[in-house]
């Protein structure tokens, strides 16, 4: 898309970014007579290093610098614990710095640029304005595999109730989330600052009766998802590194792997045996992690099949994970996750 | 000799010195007016020319070549 390209000329001299000129962050050579000298030694990303946008934005860089959105090592993380110290020495030789690294997040991948996905890109948000936030536009390409189909429900379920409310992802997921505190967390499971349902949905300010009972009840033993995710949601069933991936619809329910006491929501991810087979990693210690984790459905709605009735999980133990539901060849650790619902007592 | 001055109390050559400043300020508000102090920069920069220019872009882009399976997943 040539529009990708284009600059609104109204934000010359009204965007203050734009007023040193587009050598300052590009470089090349803006008085080169031929299109070619003109490109040459550009940066097309100048925000890929950070000391760029620090050069006025100096605490917000030097955090961002330390963010999960700049370090990318949440996704090492969560692979690494299936790998020997020797095979975690090539995956980072051979795989996080081409692979996963690639993904990580520029100020400018969400402020300037919408960052292509597989080659696909919209370009410039806005002609070249620096905007504060366009989600669509830029969290959708990245996390719009999952999350944000989920979230406005083009995933073929329903749409979540915040976003039929108006909200968007930073409505949620604050600026100090997104920048970082300057803290290096391993997880986004570590973030301080990442979102909670407790943090507007205070327990005991219900205005039923029967909510406030149900979630009483169940506090500290399933999840807020575990209930109100309104159905199915993306599950990847395979990714290799350089040949294919599959998804397809579905919903499980069983323990957090992270503490195995919670029940909660599990989405199958996408990491196989082979995974890593073309790299030369075999994955030693494969059974140790699960083949499902926990993740936070963003397709909540107040009422959902497991909100109206005890019975859909204490009598029919409906998408429950069972031995039979697990994946063929799939993690050891997998079993560990299944359990049978508590009868009632009537 | 005694100089003349206004009702203000300001002597002639002051009034005329005045004037000229005045007509000075206000021809430089009209130069910075029609040439605002932005536009050196935008007239003379090669990329805000043509990438300002859309049938210019459209001419020279080549849509990138995506290969099969691409953005699944």
């Amino acid at each position: 898309m040539y529009r990708g390209y284009l600059i609104d000329k109204g934000l010359i001299g009204t965007d203050s970014h734009l007023k040193a000129g587009c050598p300052s962050c590009h470089r090349g050579d803006d008085r080169a007579a031929t299109r070619e000298e003109a490109h040459k030694g550009m940066v097309k990303r100048p925000s890929d290093n950070i000391a760029t946008c620090a050069a006025c934005h100096k605490q917000i860089s030097a955090n961002y610098a330390k963010s999960l959105h700049y370090t990318t090592i949440g996704q090492r993380n969560g692979v690494i614990k299936r790998m020997s110290a020797e095979e975690v020495k090539q995956f980072d030789a051979k795989v996080f710095e081409q692979s996963c690294r690639s993904c990580h997040a520029s100020c400018g991948g969400c402020h300037v640029k919408a960052p292509p996905v597989a080659g696909i890109g919209i370009g410039l948000i806005k002609g070249h304005k620096f905007v504060k936030r366009d989600e669509g536009k830029t969290c959708a390409f990245c996390h719009g595999g999952r999350v944000y189909t989920e979230y406005t429900g083009e995933y073929g379920g329903r749409a979540d109730v915040h976003y039929q409310k108006g909200k968007m992802c930073v409505d949620c997921h604050s600026k100090e989330e997104m920048h970082g505190d300057g803290n290096l967390y391993l997880s986004k499971n570590d973030v301080k600052t990442r979102p909670a349902c407790r943090n507007c949905h205070k327990l005991g300010k219900e205005t039923k009766l029967t909510a406030r009972l149900s979630h009483r009840n169940h506090q500290g033993k399933v999840s807020c998802y575990g209930c109100h995710s309104a159905g199915e949601y993306r599950n990847c069933s395979d990714c290799h590194v350089e040949t294919h991936s599959h998804a397809k619809p579905g919903f499980s329910l069983g323990l957090s792997p992270r503490e195995k006491k919670t029940l909660t929501t599990l989405r199958l991810i996408p990491t196989i045996r082979d995974t890593f087979k073309s790299a030369g990693i075999k994955m030693e210690r494969y059974d140790a992690l699960p083949n499902y984790w926990d993740t936070p459905a963003h397709n909540i709605r107040k009422r959902t099949a497991r909100t109206r009735s005890c019975d859909v999980c204490h009598v029919e133990g409906k998408d429950f994970l069972t031995k039979e539901k697990l994946i063929k060849n799939g993690s050891k650790a997998n079993e560990k996750l299944i359990v049978k619902p508590k009868p009632l007592n009537r | 000799m005694v100089r003349r001055r206004n009702a203000y109390g300001c002597s002639r050559e002051w009034c005329v010195m005045t004037k000229k400043s005045c007509v000075f300020l206000w021809s430089l508000f009209a130069v910075l007016l029609v040439f605002p102090l932005s536009s050196p920069f935008a007239a003379a920069s090669g990329c805000v020319s043509c990438h300002t220019n859309p049938e210019l872009l459209k001419s020279l882009y080549k849509p990138p070549v995506i290969a099969a399976g691409a953005g699944e997943g």
